[in-house]
């Protein structure tokens, strides 16, 4: 009796101190006992229905697994969220066993549940490490099934478990033959690789995966995990960024204009087959090892550090390997990031040694046939002196056979004055000859005109003729002739003054303009004098002739002045109508101009 | 006008050059030409009018108005279109106004060229030799 007793005593004792909640509820919901540790956490149980006690609801929860233990008799064991006494939820694993009267009836359904929070927080927090990880996480078996997949594999390549991973990763219906899984199932050791798969769009994803042993079985791998990084873009972008290297290399091998750059420090890191052609250091020597000071032409380097604009150097010259210096035409400039860090300097060149010596050919020819057709002019001058003088003789015989002392004297005139035609001339032509070979020097081409200006600013006052000038300001100087470019302008000025007197113009005008535009110096003279005729403008140039009457010029200034801008690389243009007046131009291309000599060919 | 008496033949020169112009007329005047000078275009246009002429020597290169100008309006005168015109050249080949070249001055099909062409020096032969064909002038 007395062991009875401590039986039951024990017995309760147990029921009410194991670490389970126990609970049992009767047909109409209601908990009819319960133990200690029950109470504790759910609190009060007494005259409650389970679904107040567990969830505080005043109806059957839907899915009643208590109702349906009722109906099928069938032990259960499942996990559920159940709030406490204070209200709080967490995770309760929980037993349900149905209680049978004598004759088998289910009056009660026993509970025992077990308080699993933190485990399932544990697991839930695994999950969601494993979710938001940013890589494809798959666990594997061996027979390539997908037993588990984290959020991305799901959402990048959709449906995922009950698939074999090739066919969740590549769409395809057979294991890859470089499977990274496959070896490390058969070697049990860790397999990185590279693989190409399509996204759930069928779009190409490039990841990086590790496929590692993940469980075992005895000495066999039983599952493996593939952590894969999606490498898509920096994939794409490398290739995208090796096809531009690649496009670089093919333009700066295929160029034909040299390329020369250097970064930052200033090291020469491009230096294309172009370039070494015409500089000839071999490409051992220059990149990595030359500085761009010690490559890059002087003026490009002046230029460059003055300002931060593009260069563009008409005229240049390089040094080569042996020192010579190559004329060449160059643009370059400072490459800076969009923050403004200069992170190197480039230049493109072309090597104009070819186009030099065609101009200079050019030149040469141009001046052959201005001595022709000087040649060709000189004769038709002298036949013109010829003609006076036999005319005048002419004259003379008859005014003696006709006893006509007026006429002998009007002959004897015409022969004086031809002989007087015949010295000027010929002073002007030694003149025109001699000066063949011009005094180059670097001046201001503004300069000269002034001087003009204030040559003839008495003379044209004096013929009533106003004079007016467009200078433009703060040229820079340039290689010519001074004496040459002065007889030029002052042929064209005293040209425009005899077009003025030779016209009925009321307000004659003579507007004598300088300006320089893209490295062209232009020399302008306009006025509103008489203006020429289609067949006077015909041979301006042409021959030694002259408009201006008797006695009045060789026709020798315009001849000169176009020999002289010939010589200056130069050509002289104009328009001119008549009654309207006459345009003359004069351009010379900085670029064709005469090289300065260093000294004075003095003999 | 006076029977027994031939009558002098009148040429006009336009030559804006006074050597020129002396020069031809004293060799016309020495082979019995009566001479009229014009040394411009308009002047010579004017005298034409005036003197009625019957041949023109004509300069090419003048000032203001050329001798084309001039041959031009001459040709589309009514009443001065038929009178022979000698060019007097004293630019070289290029300006002797022999065909082509002097269609391509002068498009107009309907104006013929001119009778002659003399070139400076002057031949002064072959000029008196042109004048005596042109104006029937050698019995004089």
């Amino acid at each position: 009796m007395k062991e009875k007793s401590i039986h039951r005593d024990a017995a309760f004792d147990i029921y009410n101190e194991v670490p389970v909640k126990i609970f049992i509820i009767d047909r109409d919901y209601r908990v009819v006992s319960a133990n200690a540790k029950f109470q504790k956490t759910f609190g009060a149980w007494r005259g409650k229905k389970c679904f107040q006690v567990f969830r505080q609801i005043e109806d059957v929860c839907s899915k009643c697994k208590v109702a349906e233990t009722f109906a099928d008799g069938k032990e259960r064991n499942f996990v559920m969220s159940l709030k406490d006494r204070k209200g709080d939820p967490g995770y309760y694993r929980i037993f349900l066993t149905p209680h049978r009267d004598a004759v088998e009836k289910i009056t009660h359904v026993m509970g025992m549940s077990v308080d699993i929070t933190e485990r399932e927080r544990d697991i839930e927090q695994h999950k969601s490490i494993l979710d938001n990880v940013p890589c494809f996480i798959t666990v594997i078996d061996k027979d390539f099934k997908i037993l588990t997949a984290n959020k991305l594999v799901r959402e990048t390549f959709g449906k995922d478990l009950d698939m074999y991973c090739f066919e969740s990763y590549k769409k395809r219906s057979e294991v890859c033959e470089d499977c990274p899984a496959r070896l490390a199932f058969q070697g049990g050791q860790t397999h990185n690789s590279l693989q190409e798969g399509y996204d759930k769009e069928g779009k190409k994803v490039v990841y990086m995966v590790t496929a590692s042993p993940h469980t075992m079985k005895g000495d066999k791998v039983d599952s493996v995990i593939e952590m894969a990084l999606d490498i898509t873009k920096t994939f794409f972008l490398e290739k995208e960024l090796g096809e531009v290297r690649d496009f670089q290399d093919v333009v700066l091998h295929n160029a034909t204009d040299g390329i020369i750059a250097s970064n930052a420090d200033d090291t020469i890191t491009i230096y294309n087959p172009a370039a070494k052609k015409i500089l000839k250091y071999p490409f051992e020597t220059v990149i990595g090892k030359k500085r761009g000071k010690e490559m890059y032409p002087r003026d490009f380097i002046e230029s460059i550090n003055k300002g931060s604009r593009p260069v563009i150097l008409q005229e240049s010259k390089i040094r080569d390997y042996k020192g010579k210096e190559i004329p060449i035409i160059l643009s370059g400039t400072r490459l800076k990031k969009r923050n403004g860090k200069i992170v190197g300097t480039v230049i493109f060149f072309h090597d104009l040694s070819d186009i030099k010596r065609l101009e200079k050919e050019v030149l040469d020819a141009e001046r052959l046939a201005a001595v022709g057709q000087t040649v060709a002019g000189l004769s038709h001058g002298i036949k013109n002196i010829l003609m006076g003088l036999e005319g005048g003789v002419y004259v003379v015989n008859s005014g003696i056979k006709r006893d006509d002392n007026a006429l002998v004297h009007q002959g004897w005139n015409m022969i004086q004055n031809n002989i007087e035609k015949i010295s000027s001339f010929t002073k002007e032509f030694l003149g025109f000859a001699r000066g063949s070979t011009p005094k180059v020097e670097m001046i201001d081409p503004c300069a000269i005109a002034k001087d003009i200006v204030n040559l003839y600013r008495d003379a044209t006052r004096q013929s009533g003729i106003h004079f007016k000038t467009k200078f433009q300001e703060k040229v820079e100087e340039a290689a010519m002739d001074p004496k040459g470019i002065h007889t030029c302008l002052a042929n064209l000025i005293s040209n425009a003054i005899d077009a003025c007197l030779m016209s009925d113009t009321k307000n004659p005008e003579i507007v004598f303009s300088f300006f320089e535009k893209k490295g062209i110096i232009c020399y302008e003279i306009k006025d509103n004098g008489c203006g020429m005729d289609y067949d006077i403008k015909k041979k301006i140039f042409t021959n030694f002739f002259t408009t201006k009457g008797s006695g009045q010029g060789t026709g020798l200034g315009l001849l000169t002045t176009r020999k002289i801008v010939q010589e200056h690389g130069g050509k002289i243009s104009f328009t001119s109508s008549p009654g309207v007046g006459s345009v003359f131009r004069v351009e010379l291309s900085r670029r064709r101009l005469p090289v300065p000599k260093e000294e004075d060919e003095q003999p | 006008m006076c029977y027994g008496l031939q009558v002098m033949k009148k040429i006009l020169i336009i030559d804006d050059e006074l050597d020129v112009v002396l020069y031809l007329k004293t060799v016309l005047e020495d082979h019995n030409y009566e001479t009229r000078a014009a040394y411009d275009a308009d002047s010579g246009m004017k005298a034409a009018l005036e003197y009625m002429p019957d041949l023109i020597f004509l300069d090419i290169v003048m000032p203001k108005k050329s001798g084309i100008s001039f041959y031009k309006e001459l040709k589309e005168h009514r009443c001065l279109r038929d009178i022979p015109v000698a060019v007097i050249s004293g630019v070289g080949n290029a300006y002797g106004l022999r065909g082509s070249t002097f269609r391509n001055l002068i498009p107009d099909s309907n104006i013929t060229a001119p009778q002659g062409f003399f070139e400076k020096p002057l031949d002064i032969d072959a000029l008196i030799k042109f004048l005596d064909g042109v104006l029937d002038h050698s019995k004089l």
